[in-house]
């Protein structure tokens, strides 16, 4: 039996096997030997760490840096001091983020760059921002108005939208793009230099997500459900599913840019481009029991994680959110409205705004939960 | 609809030349050496990648869980003491994942839509192989012992000690998985 058992073991069918393993090493070649570098750095504990960090970001701060970094430059604004947003001096609160990386918060007091030791920087009243890849600028909004800002608070440049700006995302590759979304369901699209400002599409409230490792593509879900995914550059439709997701709120990607994940209030459509077909999550039931009447569960959040493919979900059913990601991780009776990755893909930061808190939940290794002043977490950085 | 993983760097070649332990291409890995990356990659792939189909028996799920435990395998490596083997880490990362996964998706209502008509044709594994279908009567946990044991060839002490079970667990757990299997897959 023992050696018949390993014999099947091995020659047991392995679907796309072939293509998995490439699609595998896609992702490993590309995500691991800077993390396995710095790991490595890490343990050495030499100062050399903060000199490339120092040197690095002298870099990306001066003009040319910045332009090759992200192609961004001043083109509305030369970054004077009175056109600088108030930046209010930082303080130091007692504890660190539990990962590296800066947080982008939203609070009462506008956007914030949160560092890892907590310090924390104002960038000025906005009503939202994202990160920039890298993070080595934010895209910023208030009203019709969409910035392009340095982590200090400089605006690099401006646009001004027809109607007031919704949400924005930074796409993650060279030779930038920035998507905005106006709350009169106008999708446009502008350079990471600022030019070429243009309306794109229309779409409804979720905001859009750029395609991992697939130039500048760009997925986003219409007012009637469908979702598209788009080159913005040609406009040519790469995917549209069949399976249309009403009032989606969501859309997150696989880092391999295989999976699109939609999540509305009651479902989450995988839809995996490859195979073209999807799979749907639905809210758990509360009862147990299969006849018994649907449970008013629905839900809140959903996130791919930035490593692969864990697919972080939180539920709200009955009083009580729950965060899942591959198993149960965490349980409050407030509600969680958002979730938001590290970057080495070990937390999870859980937006608690009943609390007035952000909540920081381990997904690797052994549970811990942390919590820290209040806010909208808007991103992650590197 | 476009592949975007034509996009992708090619696959790593297997070196003809002479092999190189895992410690070796560690430290090649730390120094930037992507080929030693490729053959660290090549290496473990496609334990890591059965491993996890044997337990999960979701294609995608099984790719993603071993590319995310090859992926935290090595940025954790600062934690991993070299002196050891790295194949037994790999391996009980995407066991334990895999279990996970199963139990996840036991504990959550998942539908699968059907391909759109021009999609492939995708293998049933529960239906098209009887190692797989008996493999489907048996609990996350059982299988995994059975994939340690019998596929990674693991002895019940070691696998006692990847899974962190009692010795005892793991010999019952094993017994039991055997004696379903064999009543699957009598002629």
């Amino acid at each position: 039996m023992s050696r018949d058992l390993r014999d099947r073991c091995e020659r047991a069918p392995l679907p796309d096997a072939e293509d998995a393993r490439r699609r595998a090493w896609s992702v490993v070649s590309a995500a691991a030997p800077p993390a396995a570098t710095r790991s490595r750095m890490r343990r050495w504990r030499v100062p050399v760490v903060a000199l490339l960090v120092a040197a690095g970001a002298a870099v990306a701060l001066t003009p040319p840096g910045a332009a090759v970094g992200e192609w961004v430059r001043a083109r509305v604004t030369t970054p004077k001091k009175a056109a600088e947003p108030a930046a209010e001096p930082a303080t130091k609160p007692a504890t660190r983020l539990p990962a590296s990386g800066r947080l982008l918060v939203r609070d009462e007091r506008g956007i914030a760059v949160v560092a890892h030791d907590r310090t924390r920087t104002v960038l000025g009243r906005y009503d939202g921002a994202t990160w920039s890849p890298r993070g080595l600028f934010v895209a910023a909004w208030r009203g019709t108005r969409l910035s392009a800002l340095t982590p200090a608070g400089a605006v690099r440049w401006q646009v001004t939208a027809p109607q007031p700006i919704r949400t924005a995302r930074w796409s993650l590759e060279p030779g930038f793009r920035v998507a905005y979304l106006t709350s009169g369901g106008q999708l446009r699209i502008v350079n990471g230099d600022g030019t070429g400002d243009r309306p794109f599409a229309r779409a409804g409230p979720a905001a859009p997500a750029w395609r991992p490792r697939a130039g500048h593509v760009l997925a986003y879900a219409t007012l009637s459900g469908r979702v598209e995914v788009r080159d913005v550059d040609t406009g040519a439709l790469i995917a549209s599913p069949h399976a249309t997701v009403p009032r989606a709120r969501m859309l997150s990607w696989t880092s391999s840019g295989r999976r699109l994940a939609v999540m509305s209030a009651h479902e989450i459509r995988v839809f995996d481009l490859h195979r073209n077909s999807s799979r749907t999550i639905a809210p758990p039931s509360d009862s147990g029991f299969k006849d018994a009447p649907r449970a008013r569960a629905r839900f809140t959040a959903a996130a791919f994680s930035p490593t692969g493919a864990t697919l972080a979900i939180v539920t709200r059913s009955r009083g009580r959110s729950t965060l899942t990601a591959g198993r149960e991780l965490f349980a409050t009776r407030g509600r969680i409205t958002g979730a938001t990755w590290s970057h080495d893909g070990r937390w999870l930061m859980l937006d608690a705004p009943d609390a007035r808190q952000l909540i920081a939940v381990r997904v690797r290794g052994a549970p811990s939960v942390l919590s820290y002043p209040g806010g909208r977490v808007q991103g992650w950085s590197p | 609809m476009r592949d975007a993983e034509s996009l992708a760097l090619p696959l790593p070649r297997p070196r003809p030349s002479r092999r190189r332990g895992d410690a070796a291409l560690l430290r090649a890995i730390d120094r930037g050496d992507e080929a030693a990356l490729g053959e660290l990659f090549n290496r473990h792939w496609p334990a890591l990648h059965r491993a996890a189909w044997l337990v999960t028996h979701d294609a995608q799920a099984a790719e993603d869980i071993a590319q995310e435990a090859f992926l935290a395998a090595l940025q954790r490596l600062d934690s991993f003491d070299r002196g050891r083997p790295l194949a037994p880490w790999l391996h009980r990362i995407v066991v334990n994942r895999a279990i996970d996964f199963v139990r996840a998706r036991a504990a959550r209502r998942e539908v699968a839509a059907p391909a759109a008509a021009d999609a492939p044709a995708e293998l049933s594994p529960a239906f098209g192989d009887d190692t797989l279908a008996a493999l489907a009567t048996l609990g996350p946990e059982q299988r995994a012992v059975v994939v340690l044991r019998h596929l990674l060839g693991y002895s019940p002490g070691q696998i006692a000690a990847l899974l962190e079970l009692p010795r005892g667990t793991v010999n019952s757990r094993l017994r039991r998985a055997l004696d379903a299997l064999a009543k699957e897959l009598e002629p």
